[in-house]
């Protein structure tokens, strides 16, 4: 089972929408943070995003999404989501689609800020 | 034309509420629909220049032998725009408990030509039997 990590983007494959999805999830998931391996159990809502890239050209092109969870709810998410999904390697992604299903995914080790640091 | 709830995309560990498995069953009941063919008007589609596509089974019986020439059969469909198909069969029989004993396509012996105000049969010579046409139309309209 995988677990729930604040702020970190995971590679997945393509979702059915352009454009960046934001669905709340529930409160009361418990979720891991890059500074802790205690559960936390959020008391707020927190969002999940998700968007698609491409990477690379021609026949190498490479579609892809990258989706994460965040208690942040400020307008800058989308852009600082833009800027980390550009640089996750090409190869990287591609051995992520290879491994991904309904239920699979790869977490990078690529963060976006936390709420505080904001 | 588009689902019911036409944006929806989940990723791995969202967790689905109620309302969003109803509109999921709600999708699921709409594109099933698509399935049931019936002899009144059904949206069943998008056209490729983004007109809504229209389905309509008609039927029409020949007491007799089809005749020579032409017969005209009214699809009463109002505002076509563009057909964009027609499947045809002729079914045989005696009666309406008979039909269907063989089925022709329509091109056997006949040609038929969609239009926008009805349908023609056009018996090119072949010694035909009673029967059923059940003609299948897909259609766009000027209204939308």
């Amino acid at each position: 089972m995988l677990e729930i990590y604040l702020n970190r983007l995971a590679v997945w494959k393509p979702i059915g929408v352009d454009g960046i999805s934001v669905r709340p999830s529930p409160s009361g998931v418990s979720y891991l943070t890059k500074d802790s391996l205690v559960y936390k159990q959020s008391d707020g809502q927190l969002y999940r995003y998700a968007k698609n890239y491409e990477v690379g050209k021609g026949k190498n092109k490479v579609k892809f999404s990258v989706f994460l969870r965040t208690d942040r709810t400020d307008d800058k998410i989308e852009a600082e989501i833009d800027e980390i999904a550009k640089t996750i390697p090409q190869d990287y992604i591609e051995k992520a689609l290879k491994d991904a299903s309904f239920t699979n995914f790869v977490y990078t080790d690529l963060y976006i800020k936390d709420k505080e640091a904001l | 034309m588009s689902l019911p709830y036409p944006s929806m995309t989940f990723v791995p560990l969202d967790v689905l509420t109620a309302e969003e498995m109803n509109q999921l069953v709600a999708n699921i009941e709409y594109l099933s629909a698509l399935a049931m063919y019936s002899s009144t008007e059904q949206v069943v589609g998008t056209w490729i220049d983004g007109k809504t596509v229209y389905r309509k089974v008609i039927t029409y019986v020949f007491d007799n032998p089809i005749p020579s020439g032409v017969t005209s059969i009214p699809h009463n469909i109002s505002d076509v725009s563009e057909i964009i198909g027609i499947d045809a069969m002729y079914q045989l029989g005696w009666d309406q408990s008979t039909y269907g004993d063989e089925s022709y396509l329509a091109m056997n012996g006949y040609q038929v030509i969609a239009g926008r105000q009805d349908i023609s049969i056009i018996n090119v010579g072949q010694n035909s039997w009673s029967g059923r046409f059940r003609f299948i139309i897909r259609y766009t309209k000027t209204s939308d």
